[in-house]
């Protein structure tokens, strides 16, 4: 569920148009945070693997 | 309380029964490859999809190999989902022009779509596109069912199969599993939500005049008040009966629209809402007779699906009782149920729903892992909304989440059998199979890594500012908002308490790690049960084995999960919502 439901419907979708059309800017810094997020999303699948080896060995 | 509201409450449940058997019987049959009525349209799809893939049908794994398949496949799943937010402006079906999601909030969504959680911290009618909404959002809304459903299958074959290391084949396991079960479901299960009026377009938003123009205070950019006559609405659509029933049956819970269930475009009659109710619970409650039957003993199965029964009734007649006794602050007030009001406390809650649906769905959707809510457990009275967090907290085994409800069951019920071996001095049993210390090992861990993370990162967030500037009440109230949150991402539920801001730099990353720790860490230690268990005999009952079939099972099994959680999260819950409904009492609120 939604947390932030009391936002006015009309207000953002006037941001979200607005935000449309400066899309371009920005581009740049949020491509070292998707790096970063990219990388730790197999960060942690990798542990995952890893502990299912932790696992096994364990018995 | 109301005879209506109780006839209600029963008719869920009466009906829930009835469908456990069929459908129970439906999925055993599905998952053993037997022959049903719906092979002729499913069976080619199924081949054309394994030639596709080069997928072998025959060949079998152990529960590492399993596990290492359903760990890559939810990896790159989640990778994708996170590209498709970011790209989102560029790809098409996009009429409102929706801008890429910030990386941040795209990396939680694509864990809580990913976990089946369906944590939102976005309003969906404002943030995403409808091609993330369709090949993203409800996209995952499938593959992750289906993904819980197969690790309940792979610990059935645990307890069934014997001297073995074989497990199944996580590809077919998925494609059945989607074929033969949620996509006809949904199929129905949609076209009844749009007879009861849930949209299904692929149009823009609808810009309407006010009939009466209404008068608001705004804050613009440079902090002053303005007035500002509004004399326009802007109405959402979307395909939003596609997602809605997936959401249920899936017990995913993410809504199409912010207000999800509570939204009159997702859940318009009281009849759509009893149909929700039922999608939620009707694949978990079919798993239980799927289990005894699968494992040979149709009797066990009833007997965990009695103890779910119990703790469910447990809940619903607790939140029911609180929400309708009222709010003892407005004394003088009149609060009772007649024929011109529900009374109660019936703040954040719907009028068309009223108490006793109010109080019914936040059960359901908490005993399972769902999320949706029709709506606002944060409005409702302390103990009321303490009933959704402990059901999360009990590990959401009250019928659960589909599949996740049923492995997490078992690992109380490897529990409750341990236990009893060690008061009768015997070792124990579970259908013939024996319960030894890497078992319960394994359990105990899947346990307490669920418990750790939630209790970890609530402490972290209630010591410091990037946690506590999220909230919207001080005090109690405050502590059960940060810990239902956790407790609800950990607990892949995705129910939210309300009143706090989730969508902040740490709320984003920590609850997206914190759900993927829920989902993966948790599930790892019970495949590694189930590898263990299918290579074991299945010895024959004798005069001191613990029966896992009638009453007596059922009561220890119900004090099991029941101790677990007490012992674990009481403490927690003393200083949230038992402190403020006794505050409350005192005629303080917060």
């Amino acid at each position: 569920m939604c947390v932030c439901s009391g936002f006015f419907f009309a207000q953002t979708q006037r941001k979200s148009k607005r935000q449309f059309a400066q899309g371009h800017q920005g581009v740049e810094e949020n491509l070292v945070q998707d790096f970063i997020f990219v990388a730790a999303t197999a960060l942690i699948f990798a542990i995952a693997i890893l502990y299912v080896r932790g696992c096994e060995r364990l018995k | 309380m109301t005879a209506n509201g109780w006839f209600q409450i029963f008719l869920l449940l009466g009906l829930t029964l009835a469908v456990t058997k069929p459908l129970g019987i439906f999925m055993a049959r599905v998952f053993s490859r037997d022959k049903t009525l719906l092979d002729p349209v499913f069976r080619p799809i199924e081949k054309l999809v394994y030639r596709l893939t080069g997928v072998d049908e025959q060949h079998e794994m152990r529960w590492t190999e399993y596990t290492v398949a359903m760990l890559l496949f939810s990896g790159v799943s989640m990778t994708l989902l996170y590209l498709i937010q970011r790209l989102q402006q560029w790809l098409p079906f996009n009429p409102q022009k929706m801008v890429n999601v910030p990386p941040a909030l795209a990396f939680n969504t694509a864990a809580s779509f990913t976990t089946n959680t369906n944590w939102q911290n976005y309003s969906g009618e404002s943030t995403m596109s409808y091609f993330t909404q369709m090949a993203g959002l409800a996209y995952h809304n499938f593959v992750s069912a289906a993904t819980g459903m197969v690790l309940a299958l792979v610990i059935i074959r645990g307890l069934a199969r014997k001297e073995t290391d074989k497990l199944g084949n996580f590809w077919v396991d998925m494609t059945r599993c989607l074929l033969w079960v949620l996509l006809p479901l949904c199929l129905v299960g949609s076209l009844a939500l749009v007879s009861q009026g849930v949209v299904q377009n692929l149009k823009p938003s609808t810009t309407v005049e006010l009939i009466e123009p209404q008068t608001v205070q705004v804050t613009g950019a440079d902090g002053k008040t303005a007035t500002q006559v509004v004399s326009q609405q802007v109405i959402a659509q979307g395909p939003v009966a596609s997602q809605e029933i997936i959401k249920e049956l899936g017990t995913n819970g993410g809504g199409f629209f912010g207000a999800n269930s509570s939204h009159p475009f997702e859940n318009p009659t009281p009849l759509s809402n009893f149909i929700e109710m039922f999608s939620i619970l009707a694949i978990a409650s079919g798993l239980t007779y799927t289990l005894g039957r699968m494992t040979g003993s149709p009797r066990h199965g009833w007997a965990v699906w009695a103890a779910m029964a119990v703790l469910f009734l447990l809940g619903v007649t607790t939140a029911y009782w609180a929400e309708a006794k009222g709010n003892p602050i407005l004394a003088g007030v009149d609060q009772r149920a007649s024929a011109v009001q529900p009374g109660g406390n019936m703040e954040g809650k719907e009028v068309r729903f009223g108490i006793a649906n109010s109080a019914l769905f936040a059960t359901v959707t908490s005993d399972t892992s769902c999320g949706a809510v029709n709506s606002q457990h944060d409005s409702f009275t302390p103990l009321g909304g303490m009933v959704p967090m402990i059901n999360i907290m009990l590990g959401e085994v009250v019928f659960g989440g589909v599949g996740s409800g049923l492995y997490g069951v078992v690992v109380f019920v490897i529990l409750a059998v341990f236990i009893a071996g060690l008061m009768v001095g015997r070792t124990p049993e579970y259908l013939g199979k024996k319960i030894e210390s890497y078992d319960v090992q394994m359990a105990m861990l899947s346990i307490l890594i669920m418990t750790s993370v939630i209790l970890t990162f609530s402490a972290i967030a209630v010591v410091r500012p990037f946690g506590t500037a999220s909230i919207s009440n001080p005090g109690p109230h405050g502590l059960s908002q940060i810990l239902y949150a956790y407790t609800s991402m950990v607990g892949n539920n995705g129910s939210a308490f309300g009143g706090l801001n989730g969508n902040t730099l740490w709320y984003n990353t920590s609850g997206a790690v914190a759900m993927m720790l829920g989902r993966f860490f948790m599930h790892i230690p019970i495949l590694a049960i189930a590898g263990n268990l299918v290579k074991k005999k299945i010895a024959p009952a004798s005069a001191g084995t613990f029966p896992v079939t009638g009453t007596l099972f059922t009561v220890l099994l119900v004090s099991t999960i029941l101790i677990v959680s007490a012992l674990t999260f009481f403490p927690a819950l003393s200083l949230g919502p038992i402190l403020e409904h006794l505050q409350m009492h005192a005629g303080k609120v917060f």
